[in-house]
């Protein structure tokens, strides 16, 4: 009797092991997408009940957010500004990430993009006046870390 | 904005730098616009695509050593209208001296991307060196998609394990969007059972994560790089210029589908 060669040997366990990894790969990215989606339609829903409410001062205040829209003033300095979405979304963890980092070894490009977040997300005066009178490109490491620690 | 996408595999000879440039050459051929960056210190794709790379002034070496020299001074224009390259560096082969691999030393590479250079472009394909090292860590870093060229057979698998577990860790340190586009079978006899058989298995494994297209082995790719050009230029009709023209349609139809 002629007996079928095992020609893939060990192959077939290899392959699905890396099988099972890739799909977990897919449904851990699913599933953060739908998190992601989930938290975006509560968020509108609550926004589209305040809206009723509030829409004249919303409307106000848009205009007033259009017009000192520091990313519009930069907007020759936005092709060399990246800022991650995620960053947006955990602003606590991202702050803090930045005092650590100004005090370990942080490269310039990370202490610009992360200071200009702070400075996009704080409206206090001492930020806008930074705004006003600075650039994403100026070296802002040495200012924002007088920033940081009057506000650490 | 450009898709950014990377070919890697640790292990040589699988076909990163053809699939490279004759996906390349194939996007670009479908009116897309096209930036090749040469990762691998074997400098093969640059050299294919007529650069003389020791007579650059600037490198990429040079780009990820110096935060203020920007990519766009060192892409290199080459025949075809709607594609460039950043050519490759001897210095590159020593990277992993001087960025030593850690993750801090993982984002040099998307820091110089800047959004400006990303709009000139639809589609960056970066082509990895044989290693698991800093730069192939740059580049997934800063990427949306991987694609892994492998040849269906058992070392090409091991290699893949090894790759997912880099993968895994930049996905998780460093760039949480990266995806996994596709294994693309390379080098396919379908001569030999192994190679039929081990594709059943591929595909039954993998699922959605492997490319409809196959690369079969073709002579006349092997023969295009020997007179420096892609397939598509020696011989439109190959059965290679058809596979990387139904590779690149995959390509663009999966990025048309996640946008």
């Amino acid at each position: 009797m002629s007996k079928k060669k095992n020609r893939l040997g060990s192959s077939e366990e290899i392959l699905s092991k890396i099988g099972s990894r890739m799909s977990s790969q897919n449904s851990k990215k699913k599933t953060e997408d739908e998190n992601k989606n989930d938290n975006s339609s509560d968020k509108n829903e609550e926004k589209n009940n305040d809206q009723q409410e509030n829409s004249s001062n919303d409307e106000k205040k848009e205009t007033e957010a259009v017009n000192n829209s520091w990313l519009d003033e930069q907007k020759p300095y936005r092709s060399s500004f990246i800022v991650k979405p995620d960053m947006e979304d955990n602003f606590e963890d991202c702050k803090r990430k930045f005092r650590k980092e100004l005090r370990m070894n942080l490269s310039k490009q990370n202490a610009i993009e992360l200071g200009w977040l702070l400075l996009k997300k704080l409206d206090k005066e001492y930020f806008s006046e930074v705004k006003r009178v600075s650039s994403p490109d100026d070296d802002l490491v040495e200012s924002l870390k007088k920033i940081i620690k009057e506000f650490a | 904005m450009a898709t950014i996408i990377s070919i890697v595999n640790q292990k040589g000879g699988v076909g990163k730098t053809t699939t490279t440039h004759n996906l390349g050459y194939a996007l670009a051929e479908k009116n897309n616009k096209v930036l090749l960056l040469d990762l691998d210190p074997q400098m093969n794709l640059s050299t294919t695509l007529g650069i003389d790379c020791y007579a650059q002034k600037n490198t990429i070496f040079d780009v990820l050593k110096d935060k203020n020299l920007p990519l766009g001074s060192i892409i290199k224009k080459t025949d075809h209208n709607n594609l460039d390259i950043i050519p490759a560096a001897f210095e590159l082969t020593g990277a992993e001296l001087e960025f030593a691999r850690k993750f801090s030393s993982a984002s040099l590479l998307s820091r110089s991307f800047s959004n400006s250079l990303k709009e000139d472009y639809d589609f960056i394909l970066i082509d990895c060196p044989p290693s698991l090292g800093i730069l192939t860590i740059n580049a997934l870093s800063a990427s949306d998609y991987v694609i892994i060229p492998m040849q269906p057979e058992v070392y090409g698998l091991y290699g893949i394990e090894m790759l997912l577990s880099t993968y895994e860790e930049v996905q998780e340190e460093v760039n949480h969007d990266l995806e996994i586009m596709g294994v693309l079978i390379t080098m396919h006899d379908a001569r030999l059972s192994l190679h039929k058989e081990m594709t059943e298995k591929i595909n039954e494994y993998f699922k959605k994560k492997v490319f409809k297209t196959i690369i079969k082995t073709n002579t006349k790719l092997k023969e295009a790089q020997s007179n420096n050009q892609t397939v598509f230029e020696y011989d439109g009709r190959a059965r290679g210029a058809k596979n990387y023209t139904s590779l690149a349609e995959e390509v663009m139809e999966h990025v048309e589908k996640e946008e």
